[in-house]
């Protein structure tokens, strides 16, 4: 019970630390750039956000709200993100918003934007804490002094935000301007989202994951339009890079790529964009004072960002090697034909066709090690094929929760999907099913094998 | 309002009083001398005019700053703006070359400017000396980079505390020339220390002093 206490106490004194510390840096700014008139509907914004907290604390939750709620703190990071870097090109000339940008400045665009913007900003994190602390006092059995630790660790880690505020009274005027407030925003959603912060994040992953699909699906699809698999040659040549281009490393340094280079882009325009010395310093000591003080306030301005930058690369050592969806990849188990059938029971002291998790097993037709795959899809059949498609080298398959995904493109495929002809969907075969067992015939193995790309089947075992 | 003003001027260092109750006025543009015998107190005054060092009592206004009141901050902001000095020991970094020596000085006020140090070295009359170090200098050599350090930032005061008690009469010649063709061109303020006859009277106007007081004030006799 001490140690729930514990836990809910420093929860809520982070979600304190966090809300009061974004709050004090954008009333900074709104105070700064004298548009104290948004302060308002920040304030509505908060307490739309506390309503919502309360509200996930005593109503009963889905478990896909739960997920989409964490989901949303992802993509939250990612909105904020995309904001700053934007706004951070904006603030060196480059005009993104066009014709826009009057319009954005309007109070009916800013009123409602910024309402909007902190429920969004703040909304996912402190719902995803109330349920966080809901959720251990029904663990707990005991409510009471756990809302009371939440509540004290919140309200005083407000407290002493509010206290230090006000007793050093710190000058950021320098350092902050829209751009800077964003990034730090994202930062601090980066470092300290969701309730056990940025290890639940799995930025890295993430974003390698997506990556990777976004090349996949587009790579795929040109080629697909461009007729490349059906290509004598093309296929053959192209199938043998396709890997690389699709695989983890690519997704790794695309990563870093996105997610660092728009910042050092900034970097190089922030400090090589051309100084303006105003005509009224003549003196070259004037001009040199001038120069400094917009070389120092550049600095300042871009310490957001070199930090953020520093993280990012940080976080990218730290979970570059991790993956979204971890492949489940069983070895193949090697079986025998008798009188020219493969028989496999559905249940036996080694294997459960029927657990739901992918099941490989290999078996010699013709002098070669052919794989076979067995899982039960969602419909509750079994989704018999070869471990191989009819485009990419012969590595096979692996399953992830939704998916099974090609090893060698790492296309991923609907569990539903299996069993079903063409494309980048295991070669279905044609079993018998009994309450028993699954019976497939050589003859069709050998036949079906013929449609692997690769004349080295089996090589890719795994 | 002089660009100078001293009213009441005191500084005592625990038992011994080093000024008190200097009044002087001093305009822009103008080359003060200020003469007296050794512990008169025109040192500790001119520490004082150059914000070193804070008086016990009166106050200092230069360009309608009250230094007095500035933040250490603002006091060394407004030194490096406003003032330049020179003095008896040319204070030269050693390792580094004469153009390095007054980019220093361009470092500590804003930022670094190889071209104009050597610019400036040349308007001394060291452009054949650019890359000696001190060491490779003679006390009057020594002496122009101090002048080309202390004016590099466009000072509007020059603070000179015996800037040729090191030097032999022709070299001491030389340099108040150097000084006072600069000041010709540029018309910043000059306030001279010295207890040397033959220095006091390049500028306009000698003050006197004596025992921490100023016993005499007057244009300067060639």
């Amino acid at each position: 019970m001490d140690r729930l206490v514990l836990e809910v106490l420093a929860v809520g004194a982070k979600e304190g630390l966090k809300l009061s510390f974004c709050v004090f840096l954008m009333l900074s700014y709104l105070e700064q750039s004298g548009r104290q008139h948004l302060r308002g509907p920040l304030f509505a914004g908060l307490i739309a956000v506390f309503l919502a907290s309360f509200g996930v604390m005593t109503l009963p939750v889905s478990p896909e709200v739960r997920d989409s709620i964490v989901r949303l703190i992802g993509y939250v990071f990612g909105l904020f993100f995309l904001f700053s870097i934007g706004a951070l090109f904006h603030a060196t000339g480059t005009d993104l918003l066009g014709p826009l940008a009057r319009t954005a400045q309007a109070h009916i665009v800013l009123i409602p934007a910024t309402t909007l913007l902190v429920i969004l900003y703040f909304a996912p994190d402190m719902a995803g804490s109330s349920l966080f602390i809901s959720d251990v006092s029904v663990m707990a059995g005991t409510g009471r002094p756990l809302f009371l630790a939440a509540a004290a660790g919140f309200g005083g880690a407000i407290a002493l935000v509010y206290g230090v505020s006000r007793r050093y009274r710190p000058d950021l005027s320098a350092m902050i301007d829209l751009p800077q407030v964003l990034i730090v925003l994202a930062l601090v959603k980066l470092v300290a989202g969701g309730v056990q912060g940025f290890a639940e994040l799995s930025l890295i992953p993430s974003v390698k994951a997506g990556l990777m699909k976004f090349v996949h699906d587009v790579v795929h699809q040109v080629f697909v339009m461009l007729l490349v698999p059906d290509h004598p040659i093309l296929a053959m040549t192209t199938w043998n890079f396709i890997g690389v281009l699709f695989g983890e490393s690519a997704g790794m340094w695309l990563s870093l790529i996105l997610l660092a280079l728009p910042l050092l882009l900034f970097m190089r325009k922030h400090f090589s964009a051309p100084i303006t010395v105003p005509a009224d310093r003549q003196t070259s000591a004037r001009k040199r004072i001038w120069i400094k003080a917009v070389r120092d306030l550049r600095f300042q301005r871009s310490l957001p960002v070199l930090v953020f930058f520093v993280f990012i690369l940080g976080l990218w050592f730290q979970q570059k090697g991790e993956s979204l969806n971890p492949l489940y990849i069983p070895s193949a188990r090697q079986v025998v034909a008798e009188d020219g059938v493969v028989a496999i029971p559905l249940q036996s002291p080694l294997d459960d066709l029927r657990d739901g998790m992918m099941h490989k097993f290999a078996v010699a037709v013709e002098e070669k090690n052919i794989r076979i795959l067995i899982l039960k899809k969602p419909d509750g059949t079994l989704g018999v094929c070869l471990d191989a498609c009819e485009i990419c080298a012969p590595d096979g398959y692996g399953q992830t929760k939704e998916h099974v995904v090609c090893l060698y493109c790492k296309t991923p495929i609907p569990l539903a999907s299996v069993g079903s002809p063409g494309g980048c969907n295991p070669i279905p075969l044609e079993p018998l099913i009994t309450d028993k067992e699954v019976r497939i015939t050589l003859e069709d193995i050998r036949k079906k094998s013929l449609l692997i790309q690769s004349k080295q089947v089996g090589e890719g075992q795994r | 309002m002089s660009f100078i003003e001293l009213r009441g001027i005191a500084k005592e260092y625990e038992t011994t009083r080093a000024l008190s109750g200097v009044d002087c006025s001093i305009e822009n543009g103008e080359w003060v001398s200020i003469m007296g015998p050794s512990g008169s107190g025109k040192s500790t005054l001119l520490n004082i005019l150059g914000g070193l060092d804070r008086p016990t009592a009166g106050t200092v206004s230069i360009n309608d700053a009250d230094i007095n009141a500035l933040s250490e901050d603002g006091l060394a902001r407004f030194r490096r703006e406003t003032i330049g000095f020179v003095f008896q020991q040319s204070h030269l970094i050693p390792y580094l070359d004469a153009t390095e020596n007054v980019m220093l000085a361009q470092y500590f006020h804003s930022i670094p400017e190889r071209t104009e140090a050597q610019e400036a070295l040349r308007r001394v009359g060291l452009g054949h000396r650019l890359h000696h170090r001190p060491s490779q200098l003679s006390g009057g050599e020594q002496q122009r980079v101090c002048i080309a350090r202390a004016l590099i930032n466009d000072p509007a005061l020059l603070l000179a505390d015996e800037p040729t008690g090191n030097l032999d009469r022709t070299n001491t010649k030389n340099i108040l020339e150097l000084l006072r063709d600069l000041h010709g061109q540029k018309r910043f303020t000059v306030v001279v220390v010295t207890h040397d006859p033959f220095v006091s009277p390049w500028g306009q106007r000698v003050i006197s002093m004596e025992d921490g007081r100023i016993v005499a004030d007057g244009p300067a006799r060639s």
